[in-house]
């Protein structure tokens, strides 16, 4: 059998569509069921719905054979993972943002940056050679600049909207973020057949 | 991105002062990440898996070597792989010199036999069972215990394929059967662009924008030494246990010849590794081919454990 992790949410919805088109259903829906796992009408997929930021450490540990991951996630987790496919699906971008009402020329020394994704923040901060001092928050980054506690904000945002709603305005983007098909060495090697055909027929969808 | 000994550290430290808060310990009893402390129990197992190991290589015709724990990280350094230095424990001596805790038994047993033993006849056959020190990531400790072979002085795909035939039987008498064996050879990335080789190394096929082949000997036809190879592990019986993987390519190419990877059913990571490394003993002054590999005692002493 090959265990499948799946980030909860958005990425869940369209993994089980795309299995569906693939011929794999699964016995429950597990958007609306409150079951965290579940197994296809044929014995041979379980699916597991995890947290986002869960779904590489199933994977890299072995307890899922394959996951579906978002890109910004395994970016910032750095994870012992291998990646077969780009699945196009639940794109977003990794921005920097201020206040509209704060007039920046660009990024500047000594800035204060409030963000989810601390090795991402690190790393682009480093390239751009702005020494930056970055706050780790868990949610509602938005708030950051707003509240004084931070110059500006590194977060991932689809449609803009609730930066908007919230008076910012983005100032750069960091990177572009998809779904990505992922499965660890072990599992690679030993299921190599029933990866490779899975990736293929999810990639042959398109 | 950045190295793990910087992202887990300023952890350690952290979960070190949760848990002295969180049961009031005002003294320092606990043991740094990623050290191993046996308990009476798992000592007892770790003892017989070990005796069980060393036996199997003396049959075989191996004999023990011992390596230091600490070395002198100039000496040492001469051949070590540039990742096992950025993995690997340093620290001053009272007269500051820079020191190293072995990263790995291979590179100082190479220097052992090049400064002591390159009058003696070969081949040389020499196993160890002892840990490796390297800084704790979450995939593995700081200290790893390894067991395993160099053989020292022969050449030929034959030596090859009874490297791998030595790995294969060890595991398997530990009780290991449903193995996955990966093969590849540096010569596989010859002609890949900087761009697809950084993929591979990295294990992102989305950038690669492809599944490396891997499967029998066709797909490696291209390489007369795992051609030669698969040959003599046909004779051996073994070639429908190993794959050739063309996406087999390391970031430092310490090996010169067929490599290999052993995966077993249930084992989250690389049980065994090994392969042909003919040009590392003459980095310290003695040129003389080898081939061996090692063991995961860790991973495999925490499987069994499970069963």
């Amino acid at each position: 059998m090959l265990t499948i992790a799946v980030a909860k949410g958005y990425l869940m919805a369209e993994a089980v569509a795309r299995f569906s088109e693939i011929g794999i259903q699964f016995e429950d829906d597990l958007t609306v069921s409150r079951k965290l796992f579940t197994i296809d009408t044929t014995g041979h997929y379980r699916i597991l719905q995890v947290r986002p930021w869960d779904v590489p450490v199933y994977v890299a540990r072995g307890a899922a054979d394959v996951g579906i991951s978002g890109f910004d996630v395994l970016e910032e987790k750095n994870d012992a993972v291998i990646r077969l496919l780009d699945l196009g699906f639940g794109g977003c971008r990794l921005i920097m943002a201020g206040e509209k009402t704060r007039t920046f020329t660009g990024p500047f020394h000594d800035i204060r940056v409030a963000t989810k994704y601390p090795n991402a923040t690190s790393a682009y901060f480093q390239k751009i050679g702005i020494k930056a001092h970055i706050i780790k928050l868990y949610g509602a980054i938005e708030l950051a600049p707003i509240t004084g506690l931070a110059d500006v904000i590194v977060d991932l945002t689809a449609t803009g909207k609730t930066l908007e709603e919230n008076h910012l305005t983005i100032m750069d983007t960091i990177f572009h973020s998809t779904a990505q098909l992922i499965t660890n060495a072990s599992s690679f090697c030993l299921k190599d057949t029933q990866i490779r055909t899975l990736t293929h027929q999810i990639s042959s969808l398109r | 991105m950045q190295t793990n000994g910087f992202l887990i550290l300023p952890r350690a430290v952290e979960v070190y002062q949760a848990q002295s808060s969180m049961y009031n310990v005002s003294m320092n009893l606990f043991t740094p990440f990623g050290v191993s402390e046996f308990l009476p129990d798992a000592a007892l197992r770790h003892n017989k898996l070990t005796q069980q190991i060393a036996k199997y290589f003396e049959i075989a015709g191996f004999s023990p070597i011992r390596t230091p724990v600490v070395e002198y990280f100039d000496a040492l350094a001469v051949g070590l792989d540039p990742h096992l230095v950025s993995q690997s424990i340093r620290f001053f001596d009272t007269s500051g010199h820079m020191m190293i805790l072995r990263p790995d038994h291979t590179t100082p047993i190479a220097r052992m036999v090049a400064s002591r033993l390159s009058k003696t006849p070969i081949p040389l056959q020499f196993y160890y069972v002892a840990p490796v020190f390297r800084n704790t990531t979450t995939d593995s400790p700081m200290e790893l215990f390894q067991a395993g072979v160099e053989w020292i002085g022969v050449t030929g795909p034959q030596s090859d394929a009874q490297l791998i035939q030595q790995c294969v039987r060890l595991l398997s008498q530990l009780g290991f059967t449903d193995l996955g064996v990966d093969i590849g050879h540096p010569a596989l990335a010859d002609g890949l662009s900087t761009a697809d080789r950084d993929a591979l190394v990295h294990h992102d096929y989305v950038r690669l924008g492809r599944l490396p082949e891997r499967g029998t000997i066709e797909v490696a036809r291209h390489i007369p030494e795992l051609v030669a190879l698969d040959t003599e592990l046909r004779a051996l019986n073994l070639h429908e246990t190993v794959r050739y993987n063309t996406g087999l390519i390391r970031e430092f190419e310490y090996y010169t010849g067929p490599h290999f990877e052993v995966y077993a059913n249930g084992i989250r990571q690389m049980v065994a590794c090994g392969g042909r490394y003919d040009r590392l003993i003459s980095k310290f002054g003695y040129d003389c081919p080898a081939v061996g590999f090692a063991l995961n005692l860790s991973l495999i002493q925490e499987a069994l454990a499970q069963c």
